[in-house]
């Protein structure tokens, strides 16, 4: 079972791979459409990379409350663990 | 603050209604295939994330396919691509064989639109001209919402003593989505729409038009004109602006604009026969207005601005959802930024 610094990194990194975002930017508290300057469809995307990466058995609307990066690794963390 | 509020236009009805789209129509999955740098990564999408990046869009906004005059990302081929003028055209003509009109009996051809084929003359002079019409004819701007304002403007006119005047809403938004926006690329669609509003036995109850220039580039076109070669090179002629503030601007603009005709709006509402953007805004409003029915076609046309409403309109008659006796609302919001309402009794 991935550790949370591990799955933290894994989120840091697709957003850094699949969205181009600096590192310096990815903050625990940073937004994803107002900080990283995401679009709706990006956050799709990141949805789909998310549960690709993480083999969640989750839905779309889980999601739809997670606004920032500590939100989406919390999340993460506790599907992870159920 | 002081709002454009028409009320009790009497005679007017709606005669004939048409519409008519571009021969390409794609799907969400077609939209992001071709689009695949548009993703950050840049990387080939495989089928399984379009699929999925194809729901998700659907689900959010209730978008699933649009029609497209122009291949976004493509250069532009003015001589053989169909136009705003083209589709009004194509429209009015079907418009004018339900109405069984000559179109020569128009007394009037105005056209809403936010993308014309050419800086001047007018969309509606060349529509006009087109199907034969020898009318006054002029174009109506304020964005999306500019469909209301062009049927208001014609109410007045039946209202008036005029026997039968067009209202065209036309649309080539793929000519100015900036190819490097995938979600303007879902949302936005190309088409035309025409309604004959003739002297009958309905009524405009209530319409209500605003517009702030202060918010103008929230959604805009920000290149001067004439183009000048700078201009172009920087995007200056696809849309531009703040979709995030234009979307958190849009549901108070809709909350003034019906709250004003509500208060007007002795007895229930049929129809609620908005601008079409996103099923869940629709539904929102619809429900506010404790609308009987909503008309919703924004899943197989997308967003096509100033033509959305006039299209779903003309629909909505086809299918004889609303007609005589039914009471019919109306609304939209769009660049300006201008917003409207209108309640028809039908």
């Amino acid at each position: 079972m991935a550790s949370p610094e591990d799955i933290k990194q894994k989120v840091v990194e697709i957003l850094m791979n699949d969205f181009r975002i600096p590192a310096a930017k990815i903050t625990d508290d940073a937004t994803f459409r107002g900080n990283l300057g995401m679009d709706s469809l990006d956050a799709v995307d990141l949805i789909y990379l998310i549960k690709k990466t993480f083999a969640l058995k989750v839905q779309t609307q889980d999601f739809r409350e997670l606004h920032t990066v500590k939100q989406v690794v919390d999340f993460v963390v506790k599907q992870s663990t159920t | 603050m002081s709002a454009l509020v028409v009320r009790a236009l009497r005679h007017i009805t709606f005669s004939g209604w048409g519409t008519a789209f571009p021969a390409l129509e794609l799907d969400n999955e077609e939209v992001i295939r071709r689009l695949p740098s548009t993703f950050s990564s840049g990387r080939e999408l495989d089928a399984e994330r379009i699929a999925f990046l194809a729901d998700g869009f659907r689900e959010n906004s209730g978008v699933s396919r649009r029609a497209w005059a122009h291949l976004v990302g493509q250069p532009l081929d003015h001589a053989n691509e169909a136009t705003s003028a083209t589709l009004g055209a194509e429209a009015l003509r079907r418009a004018l064989e339900v109405a069984k009109l000559d179109p020569k009996e128009l007394s009037l051809v105005t056209v809403a639109t936010s993308t014309p084929h050419r800086m001047t003359s007018t969309v509606s002079a060349d529509i006009a001209a087109r199907v034969g019409a020898d009318c006054a004819a002029f174009d109506s701007r304020a964005g999306c919402a500019s469909s209301l304002l062009a049927l208001t403007t014609a109410s007045h006119y039946v209202s008036g003593g005029a026997e039968h005047v067009a209202v065209i809403g036309a649309e080539c938004f793929s000519k100015i989505i900036p190819q490097d926006s995938k979600v303007a690329s879902l949302s936005l669609g190309d088409g035309a729409g025409a309604l004959i509003v003739s002297r009958g036995k309905g009524s405009l109850v209530s319409a209500y038009h605003r517009t702030d220039g202060t918010l103008g580039k929230l959604v805009s076109t920000s290149g001067a004109l004439p183009p000048v070669a700078e201009d172009i090179a920087r995007g200056g002629f696809v849309m531009s602006g703040d979709a995030d503030e234009l979307l958190s601007a849009i549901p108070g603009k809709y909350e003034e604009a019906l709250a004003s005709v509500l208060r007007d709006a002795a007895g229930p509402i049929d129809w609620y026969v908005p601008h079409q953007t996103s099923i869940p805004l629709i539904r929102k409003f619809a429900s506010r207005v404790a609308a009987k029915h909503a008309f919703i076609n924004v899943e197989k046309h997308a967003n096509i601005g100033a033509a959305g409403t006039i299209v779903a309109l003309a629909e909505a008659l086809a299918a004889g959802h609303i007609g005589s006796g039914t009471r019919v609302l109306s609304a939209a919001v769009g660049g300006g930024m201008s917003w409207g309402s209108a309640l028809y009794e039908l």
